[in-house]
């Protein structure tokens, strides 16, 4: 930017009109251009986004409509229930076995394959390790006594147990009977007279067929 | 200053004083009428055919009573309903499908219900043909030049309960319940 200076009066001195405008009459001119842009530039953008913003919705059409279809879902469950095992108090000899059952339900909404794990005596004696238990099951639990296995399982080695599967009819009031025998075997040990095999147990369980 | 300059200063500032003055100085112009025609907008709208929509399950015929029935892992509940489509406009095409949120839990604070929405609303689709209706999900109408007024569509949603190999992988989601309240048709201008 050139400097602008005065021919009015030119005067001289370091008052005077043409020192005095010189070079700081540039520099003002210079801000004063500079601001003025700066003004220039700021109403744009002010004119600019007052424009964006008051343009108004461009939305696309669209349209729904509900289906009328019923309020809710409900999902179900499922349940089972075993009753306590009931076996006699029969003492065992060798080759003797004696029957027991327990009564399963399922009260869920889904048939169930049924299945089970045998679990060993607190204590393992040589009587404990002489046993086979053997399991089936039966619409009745009179069916259970004299009821030939499906499958075996011992306590020295103990395996995975099937009993098919367990439909939603089989009530509470109608429930399918889980029938357990215990064979000790005709070569069990001397030893393992007078001993016992308390605590043990089945662990059932329903898995969604 | 001599006479010259000081009778230069005197035109000049005239000449300013005038142009100063109160007055326009548009330019010349002139303006007219031209007669249009009519513009309309068009259409697009979806509507219940007022025909109720029928529940059925597992690829069944026998329609079912939803209300009484308990949905379990592997079960797949599909819904059919009619609905009509109306599109008017010549470069209007539009996108039919189910609206957002359509299967909501029906209590937000039960985590049964949480669950049970999840699944059932991932494991969601719906299907529509008609005359109207292209494509094979998504599913298209175009209105065309001659539009659509009303046209029946057939739109069915198919909704799975998924059943993992793994044994109880969706018991959280046991006696939830779910809410189909929202279970919306839309079209959406593409």
């Amino acid at each position: 930017m050139s400097a602008i200076t005065s021919t009015i009066a030119p005067g001289r001195g370091r008052h005077s009109v043409r020192r005095r405008h010189s070079g700081r009459v540039g520099f003002r001119s210079y801000f004063s251009l500079r601001s003025t842009i700066i003004v220039i530039i700021t109403l744009v953008a002010a004119v600019g986004i007052a424009v964006i913003a008051t343009g108004g919705s461009y939305a696309l059409w669209n349209k729904s409509v509900p289906t009328g279809s019923a309020a809710s879902i409900s999902s179900g469950t499922v349940n089972l229930t075993v009753s306590t095992l009931t076996l006699p108090t029969t003492l065992l000899s060798p080759g003797l076995t004696v029957y027991g059952y327990a009564a399963v339900a399922n009260t869920g909404d889904v048939a169930l394959s049924l299945a089970g794990t045998l679990s060993a005596p607190t204590a393992s004696t040589n009587f404990s390790q002489a046993l086979t238990v053997g399991f089936s099951t039966a619409a009745t639990a009179a069916a259970c006594t004299g009821a030939t296995p499906t499958s075996t399982a011992t306590f020295a080695s103990p395996s995975a147990l099937t009993f098919g599967t367990l439909p939603t009819t089989a009530t509470s009031v109608s429930p399918i009977y889980v029938c357990v025998s215990v064979t000790l075997a005709a070569t069990a040990p001397a030893v393992a007279q007078g001993q016992s095999a308390s605590t043990f147990g089945i662990a059932l369980s329903g898995v969604q067929s | 200053m001599n006479k010259l300059i000081k009778g230069a200063i005197a035109g000049a500032a005239g000449v300013v004083l005038l142009l100063g003055g109160a007055g326009t100085f548009a330019l010349w112009n002139s303006s007219a009428t031209v007669a249009g025609g009519t513009i309309v907008a068009g259409d697009l709208l979806v509507a219940d055919s007022g025909t109720a929509g029928v529940w059925t399950v597992n690829g069944g015929v026998t329609p079912i009573t939803l209300s009484s029935y308990k949905i379990v892992p592997g079960d797949v509940l599909t819904y059919t309903k009619t609905v009509n489509v109306t599109a008017s406009g010549a470069s209007l095409v539009a996108t039919l499908g189910l609206g957002t949120a359509s299967i909501t839990p029906t209590a937000a604070g039960n985590a049964a219900d949480v669950a049970l929405a999840a699944y059932l609303s991932a494991n969601t689709v719906l299907a529509a043909s008609g005359a109207s209706i292209t494509g094979s999900g998504p599913y298209t109408v175009t209105a065309g030049a001659a539009g659509i007024v009303a046209q029946p569509v057939v739109v069915t949603a198919t909704i799975s309960f998924p059943k993992s190999a793994t044994a109880g992988a969706e018991n959280g989601a046991k006696t939830g319940s779910v809410s189909l309240a929202n279970l919306t048709v839309t079209l959406t201008q593409n």
